[in-house]
C-alpha cells in the first residue's frame, strides 16, 4: 500500500485537534470529553459553542446503533416530552399496530463529535426509549441492561465494571478484505500500517469522554485493538459503541475501510473482545479479590463464574450470533488455564487480578466470539483460532 | 453476562478447576472424556439453546429475545440455502 495516507491522516488530525481543542477541555495535549449532568448545563453548553445538530443515538436489538439529528430549537422540547419516532421500522421494536415511540435524550452522555459533520458542530447523546405511556420500553438494550444493573443492591454490591478490548480489520475499501498491512501482534511502524489511524481514533475516542489504556496491532494482517480503561456497565456500553462508530467512522473519514465483522479472512485470527468483568462491594472493595487465594479469586467470584459458565451455551446466540462465530470456535465450558491465551475455551484469569483490589478492577476474564454488533446489554468476548 | 454471574452467586454453583492444558489442541474425544462440553455448533444450536433458556427469557424478556431468535433463524436460513463457490468447485463434477 502506498503511503499516501500518512499525509491525509495528518491532515485531517491537525484538523480534528484545532477544531476540538475549542470546544473541550485539553489538558496536557489530552481532550477530556464533557462532563455535563442535567439538561441546563447541555442547553446552556449548546448555546455557548453554537452547535446546529445534536444527535441521539439509542442500539436496537441487534446491537446496531440508530440515530437521528435534532436542531437546537427542538432539544429542549426533547428533554421535556422526548421525540416520538416510527418504533416499528427499527429492527426489533414495536410491531405495526403500535409503533409511536419517544426518545428522551440522556443529559450525562452529552458529547462533542470532535469533527464536522457537513457544515455541523455537533453533540451527541444517547436517549433512552420510552412507550407512549411513559415507561421505558422493554425493546431497548440500554433499559434492559439497567434492569440487571438494579438487581446488584440485593445481592450487597455497589457496581459492576467493564474493560473491553475489542478488535477489528482496516481494509482498503469495503469492496474486498485487502489488508493495508500484513504485519503482527505488537508489530511495528513501517510494517504497521495502522499506526497512524489509530492514534487518530485515540485521540477522538479521548475527545469525547472515553479514556483509552492502551492499543496495539494484534495477531493478524490488518487487524488492531484498543482497549478501552474499565468504567462502570452502563457508561462502558455506551462508550463500546462510540468506541466501534468512531473507529470505522475515523478510517471512513481517511479513505479506508474499518469492521467489527468476526472472521474476514481465511488463514487469520478472527476478531474477539477479550472482555475484564468485576463487581464492587462499594467504591474501592472489589467482590471478586481474595488475596489468600491462590488465584486470588474470592467465592463470590467463583460462583459468578461457574453462573457464566453454566449458562454459556444459552448466552452464545445474542452474544455471537453470526453464522461464523458460532461453531467457530472450538470454547468450551470448563474453566481452563489462567496464563494462556491460545485459541481455547472461555477461562478465568487468575494473571489478571493479581493488584490490589483498591487498584484493579480487574478479576475475571472470559473469552468467545464478537457478533457484527455487540449487544450492549451483554458483552461477552472469544478469541477465534486461525 | 451479569444475569447468569447472579444466577451463579444465587445458586453457590461450584466452579470446576482449571483445565491447565491446552484445549485447542484436544480431540473431541478427549474433550468428553473429561467432561468438558462445547458451545453451540452452529447458529441453529444457538438459537434453540436460547430459546430454552429460562434465564434468557427473564434476562431479555419475551419481546426481545423472540425477536432477536426469529432474526437469527431467517440469518441462519439465508446461509444454509446458499450455494457458495467453494461448494460448486467441490461438487459440480458429482
Amino acid at each position: 500500500m502506498s503511503n499516501d495516507f500518512i499525509q491525509r491522516v495528518r491532515e485531517f488530525s491537525n484538523a480534528m485537534t484545532a477544531y476540538t481543542a475549542e470546544h473541550v477541555p485539553i489538558e496536557n495535549g489530552v481532550p477530556q470529553g464533557l462532563n455535563l449532568t442535567s439538561k441546563k448545563e447541555v442547553l446552556e453548553y449548546i448555546k455557548e459553542h453554537e452547535i446546529t445538530s445534536i444527535r441521539l443515538w439509542f442500539t436496537d436489538i441487534l446491537g446496531f446503533v440508530k440515530k437521528f439529528e435534532v436542531t437546537p430549537a427542538e432539544i429542549e422540547g426533547a428533554f421535556d416530552e422526548g421525540m416520538g419516532f416510527d418504533g416499528s421500522s427499527v429492527e426489533g421494536y414495536q410491531r405495526i399496530h403500535e409503533s409511536d415511540m419517544i426518545a428522551f435524550p440522556i443529559a450525562e452522555t452529552a458529547q462533542f463529535i470532535p469533527f464536522q459533520v457537513g457544515p455541523a458542530r455537533c453533540i451527541r447523546m444517547f436517549a433512552e426509549i420510552r412507550s407512549p405511556d411513559g415507561t421505558p420500553y422493554v425493546g431497548d438494550p440500554r433499559v434492559i441492561l439497567k434492569q440487571q444493573l438494579a438487581r446488584l443492591p440485593e445481592h450487597g454490591f455497589s457496581h459492576m465494571n467493564i474493560g473491553p478490548e475489542a478488535e477489528f480489520f482496516y481494509f482498503a475499501s469495503d469492496t474486498a478484505p485487502d489488508v493495508l498491512d500484513h504485519a503482527g501482534y505488537f508489530d511495528m511502524v513501517p510494517v504497521d500500517v495502522g499506526d497512524d489511524f489509530r492514534e487518530a481514533t485515540r485521540f477522538a475516542l479521548q475527545a469525547m469522554g472515553i479514556d483509552v489504556e492502551y492499543m496495539h496491532h494484534e495477531v493478524a494482517w490488518s487487524q488492531h485493538e484498543i482497549d478501552l480503561k474499565y468504567k462502570d456497565a452502563l457508561r462502558m456500553a455506551d462508550n463500546l459503541q462510540t468506541y466501534k462508530w468512531l473507529v470505522k467512522e475515523i478510517a471512513r473519514r481517511n479513505g479506508i475501510h474499518a469492521t467489527f465483522m468476526p472472521k474476514p479472512l481465511s488463514g487469520q485470527n478472527g476478531s474477539g473482545m477479550h472482555t475484564h468483568l468485576s463487581i464492587f462491594k462499594d467504591a474501592k472493595s472489589n467482590a471478586f479479590y481474595d488475596r489468600k487465594d491462590p488465584h486470588h479469586l474470592s467465592q463470590t467470584a467463583r460462583h459468578f463464574l461457574a453462573g457464566v459458565l453454566a449458562h454459556e451455551r444459552c448466552a452464545w446466540s445474542p452474544t455471537s450470533g453470526t453464522t461464523r462465530t458460532s461453531g467457530w470456535c472450538p470454547v468450551t465450558r470448563r474453566p481452563c488455564t489462567s496464563r494462556g491465551r491460545s485459541a481455547t475455551a472461555p477461562r478465568w484469569c487468575a494473571s489478571r487480578c493479581t493488584s490490589p483490589a483498591t487498584r484493579s478492577p480487574r478479576a475475571s476474564s472470559c473469552v468467545s466470539p464478537m457478533p457484527p454488533a455487540i449487544p450492549t446489554w451483554l458483552s461477552q468476548s472469544c478469541w477465534p483460532p486461525a | 453476562m451479569l444475569a447468569a454471574g447472579l444466577k451463579g452467586i444465587e445458586d453457590e454453583a461450584p466452579l470446576a478447576d482449571p483445565v491447565t492444558d491446552d484445549l485447542y489442541h484436544y480431540t473431541p474425544l478427549q474433550r468428553e472424556q473429561q467432561g468438558i462440553e462445547s458451545l453451540p455448533h452452529d447458529l441453529y444450536d444457538a438459537v434453540t439453546t436460547a430459546a430454552g433458556s429460562e434465564l434468557m427469557r427473564a434476562t431479555l424478556g419475551n419481546h426481545v429475545l423472540d425477536k432477536l431468535l426469529e432474526t437469527k433463524l431467517e440469518e441462519y436460513d439465508g446461509y444454509r440455502l446458499h450455494v457458495s463457490n467453494r461448494e460448486f468447485e467441490e461438487s459440480i463434477n458429482l
